[in-house]
């Protein structure tokens, strides 16, 4: 959890940013078409903060990451760190080299993120040298040695291969990567999601305890409910591409007020037994981003859809302090204070029946 | 269980020749089930779960691969018939669910063939009567549109159809036990809560017993009735599933329950970490098998391998100080 | 003080891995035997090639004689030793194999990195090695040597420019699945320039595929080498070379065995050697092909019953 409330300008902006792949055609001499991953999203990362993307596969929250990072280009919007701009049009100095390597990633899968070929220690070096850091072949060597010994390694470990080391030893040794070069902020791309859930717990606490001491921000990203609400001070929800809710952790689980965060909720099987019975399982699947809904993205799935909602795609609006909400029928319907998880949802396509 | 069970499975060993020497990933492994159970079997990675089932299925390269022990299904030893026998069985009395739905299916099949094949491997009845038999099934596994989907290819249906499609095929001969490895770990938790109720709802029709292999303790908790957690080739506890999230005898279960977040929890406190890491197959420690990391470890733990005791008839546990174990979690719950 | 510690550390880490290295290939039976063939070729091209009589020497008047103490290998139609002529064929052959190798492996991996790298430059430089490609190996090489006039090194160059293409293509097609590695996203997520992406994170593993696919090289190269000498297009006379040696005892074969059996045992044993080594670097090389293989005694039914 983060000592400071945001209060200070935010750390990292994102505003209105989308990003759009060309798909070729199936068919022979077909027009190329075009999927717009991510849809005009806009949020903001404070700083020593952690700001959680969630949602389920093809909801964008990967793309998103991989477009802050500029593995992948933004077809609209603008995105600045601490001011100055990662890309996009809005006004403010453009960021350099130098200020863009204060943010870095970690990515998903431990076993292909680490060159097989160098060394550990050559790596953590190799990664001081992009950043263009100055110092002696002697002082890198310090460096790599006391970003090692922070995520839990020892100097030995600093010439061995990464196939010596097991999954959650090379998540590890990707945090190491990423603190390097002394971040601000730390997109995890379902950092833990490939890992055990004893070893995730360790990367989890790893991940928290470094933010403690040295302020950093993450934007995790996610699917897995429970791990967000664990590391998360503020959680977005995000459904093909654009984000439904937005709240603080604590808000978002204690009072999800748009229809897919609560069909996700409820859907999140949790380790108790005595709670069976109590969940509803959202019909239909996720459409094609290639061709959304017309309106409201979650238009074909939602229970308690009206007309409306096909028609006019819904802003994210605030509904309380710090509690914003992409729903047409927010505000008249859901009630507050209620636990999502007894609240069952109706469990049926027809538009226009009023929850329960 | 009043009458005899489903599935017996009595000292079951599996064996695997590696460069490295044999390991044994398996090791007297013994459960039942009654018919119309659901049996979570949990744990991590490396644990054996998934050669269990396996093993069952007599599905490993047998050229390097030894079995021992008996699996009686319905009064067979499934591992003493020649593969045969096994072949004929397989499909028919004891069905697989694997985990990933994008490669279960042959992609250059339709839908309603590979279903086709998979009635017609065990009944002999002509190519209408079984797609009509086809039609049937992909409609109680929630196939909206089915007569129209049944002649897609796989890569046009997603990996929650695919995932339905493959336990249609499972069940397409009504077996009496379905073997579902990691069946939703590879779908989003949307989809993962359709196929969960899918998967009871059949239960419920055909009285079908399931062994549901996954490593997500709260599925365990939303579908299963008995839960086998193993660790290092053994199974280390054995309890029906209330039991066993209420009152966990082995200090392994305590250390993956707290090491689970969960939606419920206050995220201010800690998850739990299990210190040390998992030995290697290669390199099994003598004794309790997870004494090097457990907080009460005593020098017998170090020494003597603890056999699964069965505590009171229902809960079974591999620990010599389950019973401290239970007294200090007991202090913590009333804390 | 750390810095020696960590160089102490390395210098263990480094020696525990060349002593399990050393253990791998002395495993491989494959390796070994062709390792060692292709070390006797190599000692005589090198040392015999020093002991072994003139080859260029004339003596018609035992020409044309059988294998016996005096001429290990017989004589040929020149009374030159068959024995010396093969020796000094063998230095030859080993120049033009290495050589190519060197030069189509060198240059292969290049023309592979870039294309895989740089869509532009990969539409172009594949359509080159389309274009050299669709012509047979041979006649490729005949017209080059053709074209330059012969020479051995004139055919090293005309065998390089028909092996590049192959190089390139292995090349290419591994880098662009190592181009896939989430190392490499990492590498760009940190704002690494693309030279150091290939040449410092890709080029080393690339080079395991390659060096496999050297040896077959080097085998095919003299391959071809004694089929453009065969015909009168390679190494020119007097010179020797296995290829050409064939050519001169073609005319007295069943007379005059000796001419022919004995370069082209030469060439055929050189392959082998050649073709196992890189068989046995391939297993070496790549773990993920490793099989299980079965180990007798212990596979058998358990029946005994366990508490």
């Amino acid at each position: 959890m983060s000592l400071e409330t945001p209060t200070r300008a935010p750390l990292l902006e994102v505003n209105g940013m989308s990003t759009t792949f060309t798909v070729r055609s199936t068919k022979i001499l077909g027009r190329k078409r075009e999927l717009k991953a991510v849809r005009g999203i806009s949020f903001e990362v404070g700083q020593g903060e952690t700001y959680a993307l969630v949602g389920e596969s093809g909801c964008g929250k990967t793309t998103t990451g991989r477009t802050i990072i500029g593995l992948e280009q933004a077809s609209e919007g603008a995105a600045t760190l601490r001011g100055k701009r990662l890309f996009g049009e809005e006004g403010g100095e453009t960021a350099t080299q130098v200020e863009r390597r204060r943010i870095q990633m970690i990515f998903q899968d431990p076993y292909s993120s680490l060159n097989p070929k160098k060394r550990v220690g050559v790596i953590l070096d190799e990664a001081l040298k992009i950043s263009g850091v100055e110092a002696t072949i002697a002082e890198r060597r310090e460096i790599v040695l006391a970003v090692l010994g922070r995520v839990g390694f020892g100097p030995e470990y600093y010439s061995r291969f990464p196939h010596e080391f097991s999954g959650g030893q090379r998540q590890r040794i990707g945090i190491a990567r990423a603190l390097i070069v002394e971040p601000d902020l730390i997109i995890c791309d379902e950092a833990v999601s490939a890992l055990d859930v004893s070893i995730q717990a360790q990367i989890l606490n790893l991940l928290r305890e470094l933010q403690r001491d040295s302020g950093i921000s993450y934007l995790f990203i996610s699917h897995d409910l429970g791990v967000v609400k664990y590391i998360a001070d503020r959680v977005g929800v995000m459904y093909l591409g654009e984000i439904v809710e937005e709240a603080t952790s604590e808000e978002l689980f204690a009072n999800p007020q748009h229809p897919y965060t609560r069909a996700l909720l409820s859907a999140v099987p949790v380790a108790d037994p005595a709670l069976r019975g109590t969940r509803q399982a959202l019909a239909g699947e996720v459409p094609t981003p290639l061709n959304p809904p017309p309106g409201c993205v979650f238009s074909s799935r939602c229970p308690i859809a009206v007309p409306l909602c096909s028609q006019r795609a819904p802003e994210l609006l605030a509904t309380s302090e710090g509690h914003r909400v992409a729903c047409h029928l927010v505000g008249s319907t859901a009630p507050s204070g209620s636990d999502a998880r007894t609240e069952s949802l109706p469990l049926n396509n027809e538009k226009g029946d009023t929850p329960s | 269980m009043s009458e005899s069970p489903l599935l017996d499975v009595v000292g079951l060993t599996t064996r695997f020749a590696t460069e490295r020497g044999e390991v044994t990933a398996v090791d007297d492994v013994s459960f039942s089930i009654g018919s119309g159970e659901i049996v979570g079997l949990v744990g991590e990675s490396g644990c054996g779960k998934s050669v269990t089932a396996s093993s069952i299925m007599r599905l490993l390269d047998e050229r390097y691969t030894s079995y021992g022990g008996e699996v009686v299904l319905g009064g067979t030893d499934l591992l003493a018939l020649p593969e045969r026998r096994m072949r004929k069985e397989r499909g028919r009395s004891v069905s697989m669910v694997f985990q990933d739905p994008m490669t279960a299916l042959n992609p250059v099949y339709t839908i309603e063939n590979q279903l086709i094949e998979a009635i017609r491997a065990h009944r002999t009845i002509s190519r209408r009567e079984a797609s009509a038999i086809a039609l049937d099934l992909l409609e109680q596994v929630g196939i909206p549109d089915a007569r129209n989907r049944m002649r897609a290819y796989p890569h046009q249906l997603s990996g929650g159809m695919r995932q339905r499609v493959v336990i249609a095929m499972a069940l397409s001969s009504q077996p009496r036990l379905l073997i579902a490895d990691e069946p939703t770990t590879a779908l989003d938790v949307t989809i993962q809560a359709q196929i969960l109720e899918l998967m009871l709802a059949l239960r419920a029709e055909y009285d079908t017993g399931v062994v549901l292999i996954t490593h997500d303790l709260g599925v365990v908790a939303q579908t299963c009735d008995r839960v086998l957690v193993m660790y290092l080739g053994q199974i280390i506890e054995d309890a029906p599933v209330g039991e066993l999230f209420r009152q966990p005898y082995h200090p392994y279960t305590i250390g993956l329950l707290g090491a689970t977040p969960s939606v419920d929890a206050d995220s201010a406190d800690e998850l739990q970490v299990i210190p040390g890491r998992v030995p290697s197959l290669h390199d099994v420690p003598v004794g309790c098998r997870f004494a090097a990391r457990c907080a009460f470890a005593t020098q017998q733990c170090l020494d003597d391998p603890p056999p699964l005791e069965d505590v009171d008839g229902v809960h079974k546990v591999r620990c010599w100080n389950y019973r401290t174990v239970i007294a200090s979690q007991e202090v913590t719950h009333v804390a | 003080m750390v810095a020696i510690d960590l160089s102490a550390s390395m210098r263990f880490e480094r020696a525990r891995e060349r002593r399990a290295l050393l253990r791998k290939m002395l495993s491989n039976g494959g390796l070994v035997v062709g390792a060692l063939i292709i070390f006797i070729i190599v000692l005589c091209a090198t040392v015999g090639v020093l002991i072994a009589p003139d080859p260029q020497f004339l003596e018609p008047a035992i020409r044309l004689q059988a294998p016996s103490p005096a001429h290990w290998f017989g004589t040929d139609g020149f009374g030159r030793a068959v024995f010396s002529r093969v020796v000094n064929g063998a230095s030859t052959s080993l120049l033009i194999g290495t050589g190519t190798m060197g030069i189509a492996g060198s240059l292969g991996l290049i023309i592979g990195l870039y294309s895989a790298y740089y869509p532009r430059a990969d539409a172009i430089l594949m359509r080159v090695c389309d274009a050299l490609m669709a012509f047979p190996a041979l006649l490729l090489a005949i017209a080059i040597t053709a074209a330059l006039g012969p020479s051995t090194w004139n055919v090293i160059i005309s065998l390089s420019v028909v092996f590049t293409p192959v190089v390139a293509r292995v090349a290419r097609a591994s880098a662009l699945s190592i181009k896939q590695q989430v190392y490499i996203d990492s590498l760009r997520a940190q704002g690494a320039r693309s030279w150091r992406i290939l040449w410092s994170n890709i080029l080393p593993n690339v080079v395991s595929p390659l060096i496999v696919q050297a040896t077959f090289i080097f085998a095919d190269s003299l391959i071809v080498e004694a089929a453009l000498s065969f015909l009168g297009a390679g190494v020119p006379a007097p010179d020797p070379s296995w290829g050409n040696m064939l050519l001169e005892g073609k005319s007295v074969l069943f007379q005059a065995w000796w001419m022919t059996v004995f370069p082209g045992a030469a060439i055929m044993l050189t392959v082998l050697g050649a073709n196992l080594l890189g068989d046995g670097l391939r297993d070496l090389l790549d773990p993920h092909q490793r099989a299980l293989r079965p180990v007798f005694g212990f596979i058998r039914r358990d029946r005994k019953d366990k508490k």
